[in-house]
């Protein structure tokens, strides 16, 4: 599914260069579930940052889903982003000024997916994970887990290929947290690949697969 | 603590360098724009500011009111109720005369030609009036003395260097006549009544009110009334007086007598012989452009400021974590602003200081006289900017101390609407402008091209007294000055008339004379008013006037006329072989229409085409048009100056000449000042149009980065991203563009409204200025989304 060959990021500013992620080297399978563990500022989020496309390495190459994107514009990016990836973060980066439906339905837009199938695709998410009842509200006017499941309804609406977290249980009690967890268990079992950053052992313990990130190398 | 917010808001400007360029930089344009055009107004608006109690000034005009002609007010004022009015009228405290006589005359001082344009008679108590200050001569007897000439510093420097000229001796005709009894300091440029010399009118003893020539004088009078209660009496007891001389004033219809303040007088219209110096509209139109203009400037660095603010909503957090209340955070932004405020005042006054000669330039008015160091309100502007730092520094920043504490979901809607709103402002000025300068600049040009019906370039006018046919000593034959005329090598061809081919105002003094006339009918005499002038038969032919019916006859007899079209279009069915006669000749004193001309103008658009008739057996001859060939200018000018010398040599009648060309340049100074401001302020606009669209776009785009960001993760391309943007913009664009285009009309008719000519083709500044509005707009919205799309999402995503 992604594979790695000495990947490095580099962050320059006038006097100081910084080194995020130092010659990495990974294969993640496809329908694997990984976590990514380590203290702050070791890498992680640039490591899934870089994996989804929002970010380039300074050095190395990334393959995913048997593109090589060094070459790819960013267009093509863009593209392979939105039919391959969805996001889930800690802080649900919903849009305030769009209702829940509209909030979900943002990649079909996007996809120039019809109207109808949008409709219909938005309410069956929204069923399944307890939310249709919200749809006409506002971000502002739900719960933090409320918000998280609308961010991983948006998230799955694509139907996408790998789910990369970056700490989606951060901001939730331990309860909604959970319900998280269960949630991309599901999607796991159902043939995508995740690949979620977490401090959590708890929560890292649902992964196939734990890889412990320091100074931007793989431990 | 103060120098530690300066300091910060010197650190701000130095990291936000383009944002604050805009603010401070546009906000500075804006001050010394709207600086340079209060100026220009107050010049016009403050005219003959320098009279002595100038509230209790008034000038009288007549109106001559006809049953069947309708009604015609005249600046000029009958002379010789004048010294009556402190006699016959207590009320009355004083009161001045000013007759100018567009003769010239044939003058020499210290052996060298002593040309004054016109002479001008005032009576003994002008300079008072004028409050002149008098360097050399006598200050109680300056105009004590009819032959006395008072002249200017400047004219006086011009004339006879530094040497003092009083008791100089000027001769007329080869006889002294007259001599300088004093110089005064150059007046005030806006001046009625300004000359650079003066001569005293007769002596009020030599004219009679009981002769009718002495009543055939008009001038300009003015009369003094301390009580503003007592004008209507004034005006009533003047009434009554020309009642009385009813007889011997030689005119029609009613009387009746109009005291115009002083401040107003040179915005007043319609009168036949006195055009206003400026619109009065023109000036309210710029003073609101102005004030849009400001609104612009000022709205942008409001915007800017305060969203400059907003990104650093971070800062203020951690200060608020550190123990800071809003009490200081409210510190802090005031004395941020205190100097972003006065740093632009001081790069404003730096602007206006560095662009006053060229404004000047722009608008050929003496604004330097009332520039914002000279005025006296010039304290009170200050205090009135301190006043707006303060009070709008102390609300931005109560405002912004609490939306950076407490902003909740509903501010952030109030800010995007403010935004809207601003934007939208903005819009709505840049339609304006544009629209106004495309109009303005349409309508000059179409006004100043003219069809003149011959050729205005490569012409001269020489003005000269002569007398047709019987020259007697002292005048040139026109004949034989023609034939001389003629014969200059390079002269192509030369018409002579009796009135001014390119006349200021349609009067008596430039040969126009409106008179009531009689048209022959077989029931009954038809009365109308209709101008009526004199020239030669060749006239139209060597101007190449169109004729249009009819012939004109070589020679003609004293008893034929010619009429323009506007004439007979008006009122003759038939004009061929029509009669008609003036009403003041006997009954047997008929012409005959001959022929129908093309109209012509000859004189500023800005009045309806005049119906005229042209008699084609002068009398008097005053003015004498010469064109040459192409390239032979600089041959053929001294040669008539030498010619026209010689044949003013022996009489006491002189000669002025005028560049045709630059003579009807002259008619539209007024108009090209308007245009020259309104693409000027255009200008200035569209760059802060663009610089402040660009600005509220950008920040208000960063504002939403977050949104942006989610957008461009669930996958959303720049089109995406420009399309959601775009429709806002162009709901913005469509609501800014109809009170735009309202405002535009209004205004545009203003203008319009001032040419009797209207160009139709003003009408494309309309979609010009939606068309020019396009880029301003849209191309900043490209691209802000374009570096927005271009953007790190990460950054956005991760921080909150």
């Amino acid at each position: 599914m992604i594979e790695l060959k000495n990947l490095s990021k580099i962050y320059c500013t006038d006097t100081i260069e910084t080194t995020a992620l130092n010659e990495l080297n990974l294969h993640i399978k496809k329908g694997s579930f990984i976590a990514i563990k380590g203290p702050s500022g070791c890498g992680k989020t640039t490591l899934l940052n870089i994996m989804g496309l929002m970010d380039k390495p300074s050095k190395g190459e990334m393959v995913i889903v048997g593109k090589n994107t060094a070459h790819l514009s960013e267009k093509e990016r863009n593209r392979l982003r939105r039919k391959t990836i969805g996001f889930l973060f800690q802080k649900f980066n919903l849009i305030a000024s769009l209702s829940v439906f509209e909030n979900v339905e943002l990649p079909l837009l996007y996809e120039k997916v019809d109207s109808a199938t949008r409709r219909e695709k938005v309410m069956t998410i929204l069923k399944q994970l307890g939310m249709e009842a919200r749809k006409d509200h506002f971000p502002h006017q739900l719960s933090g887990g409320q918000q998280q499941r609308v961010s991983l309804a948006r998230c799955v609406i694509n139907d996408p290929e790998l789910i990369l977290a970056d700490e989606p249980t951060g901001n939730l009690d331990s309860r909604n947290g959970e319900e998280v967890m269960q949630r991309l268990k599901d999607l796991h079992k159902s043939g995508r690949t995740i690949v979620m950053v977490t401090h959590d052992d708890k929560y890292a313990s649902y992964a196939e697969q734990i890889i412990h990130l320091n100074d931007g190398m793989i431990m | 603590m103060i120098s530690k917010h300066i300091r910060l808001a010197f650190r701000q400007i130095l990291r936000q360098k383009f944002s604050f360029a805009i603010a401070i930089l546009g906000f500075a344009v804006g001050l010394a724009v709207v600086a340079h055009l209060i100026s220009y107004s107050l010049y016009y608006l403050d005219y003959d500011r320098n009279v002595e109690n100038k509230e209790e000034w008034y000038r009288l005009r007549y109106s001559q009111i006809h049953p069947e002609l309708g009604e015609f007010s005249s600046a000029s004022f009958f002379i010789p109720p004048a010294k009556m009015l402190l006699k016959d009228i207590p009320e009355v405290q004083d009161y001045i005369v000013y007759w100018p006589s567009v003769i010239a005359l044939n003058l020499r001082c210290d052996g060298k030609p002593f040309q004054m344009e016109e002479k001008v008679y005032v009576s003994e108590n002008f300079p008072r009036h004028y409050k002149m200050e008098i360097i050399y001569g006598d200050p109680d007897s300056l105009l004590n003395d009819r032959n006395g000439i008072l002249i200017s510093e400047s004219f006086s420097r011009n004339f006879f260097g530094d040497v003092n000229p009083v008791g100089k001796k000027i001769y007329a005709g080869g006889n002294p006549q007259y001599f300088i009894s004093g110089v005064f300091t150059d007046l005030d440029s806006n001046l009625h009544l300004r000359h650079d010399h003066y001569s005293l009118w007769y002596n009020e003893d030599e004219y009679r009110t009981d002769s009718e020539e002495d009543w055939y004088l008009t001038g300009h009078v003015r009369v003094k009334i301390p009580d503003k209660e007592d004008k209507q009496v004034v005006e009533h007891k003047l009434n009554e007086i020309l009642d009385e001389y009813r007889s011997v004033i030689g005119q029609t219809g009613r009387l009746e007598v109009n005291l115009d303040p002083i401040s107003k007088i040179h915005f007043i219209t319609g009168l036949k012989d006195d055009a206003p110096t400026m619109s009065i509209l023109n000036i309210y139109s710029i003073l609101v452009l102005s004030f849009m203009f400001l609104l612009t400037a000022v709205s942008n660095f409001f915007i800017i400021i305060g969203l400059s603010w907003k990104k650093r909503g971070d800062e203020f957090y951690f200060r608020r974590a550190l123990g800071a209340g809003r009490a200081d955070i409210f510190g802090q932004l005031l004395g941020e602003y205190g100097l972003y405020f006065v740093i632009s005042v001081l790069l404003g006054v730096i602007l206006y200081t560095a662009t006053m000669s060229i404004f000047r330039d722009i608008c050929q008015v003496d604004v330097l006289s009332y520039s914002l160091f000279t005025l006296p309100h010039a304290f009170y502007g200050v205090i009135a900017l301190l006043s707006l730092a303060v009070l709008s520094g102390v609300i931005m920043s109560l405002h912004h101390s609490k939306l950076i504490l407490e902003q909740s979901a509903r501010q952030i809607v109030q800010r995007d609407r403010g935004i809207s709103i601003l934007l939208v402002v903005q819009m709505i000025i840049g339609f304006i402008f544009i629209a106004v300068a495309v109009s303005v600049s349409l309508q000059y040009s179409n006004a100043r091209n003219l069809d003149w019906c011959w050729d205005s370039q490569n012409t001269i006018q020489y003005e000269y007294l002569s007398i047709n046919d019987t020259a007697r000593q002292g005048y040139y034959d026109a004949r034989i000055l023609r034939q001389r005329i003629r014969e200059i090598p390079g002269v192509q061809k030369e018409s002579v008339s009796n009135f001014n081919l390119v006349s200021k105002s349609l009067d008596n003094q430039n040969g126009f004379h409106e008179v009531e006339i009689y048209l022959y009918d077989s029931e009954m005499d038809t009365p109308i008013a209709s101008y009526l002038s004199s020239c030669t038969p060749d006239f139209f032919r060597i101007r190449e006037i169109e004729l249009l019916s009819g012939n004109i006859p070589d020679e003609a007899t004293e008893a034929q006329a010619v009429v323009n079209r506007s004439f007979a279009d008006k009122y003759l069915t038939n004009p061929l072989g029509s009669r008609l006669r003036m009403a003041t000749d006997d009954d047997s004193n008929w012409y005959e229409v001959v022929a129908v001309v093309e109209d012509c103008w000859f004189f500023p658009p800005h009045h309806e085409m005049i119906p005229m008739i042209m008699i084609l057996n002068p009398y008097v001859i005053k003015y004498y048009q010469i064109s040459w060939q192409e390239g032979s200018k600089h041959n053929v000018l001294p040669a008539l100056e030498e010619l026209f010398t010689d044949a003013a040599g022996g009489g006491v009648f002189g000669y002025t000449s005028k560049d045709i060309e630059l003579a009807q340049a002259e008619f539209y100074v007024q108009d090209r000042i308007y245009k020259d401001i309104s693409l000027f302020m255009a200008i200035f606009v569209v760059i802060i149009a663009v610089m402040g669209v660009y600005a509220v776009s950008s920040v208000s785009i960063h504002a939403q980065m977050k949104d942006i960001s989610i957008r461009k993760i669930c996958g959303a391309e720049f089109s995406d991203l420009f399309r959601l943007y775009l429709k806002k913009y162009i709901y913005l664009y469509i609501l800014a563009a109809i009170p735009g285009m309202y405002l535009a009309h209004n205004l545009i008719s203003l203008y319009a409204d001032r040419f009797a000519m209207q160009n139709k083709f003003a009408l494309i500044a309309f979609p010009a200025a939606i068309i020019i509005m396009i880029p301003i707009v849209f191309i900043p919205l490209y691209l802000n989304i374009l570096k927005a799309y271009k953007a790190d999402p990460t950054r956005y995503l991760q921080a909150d």
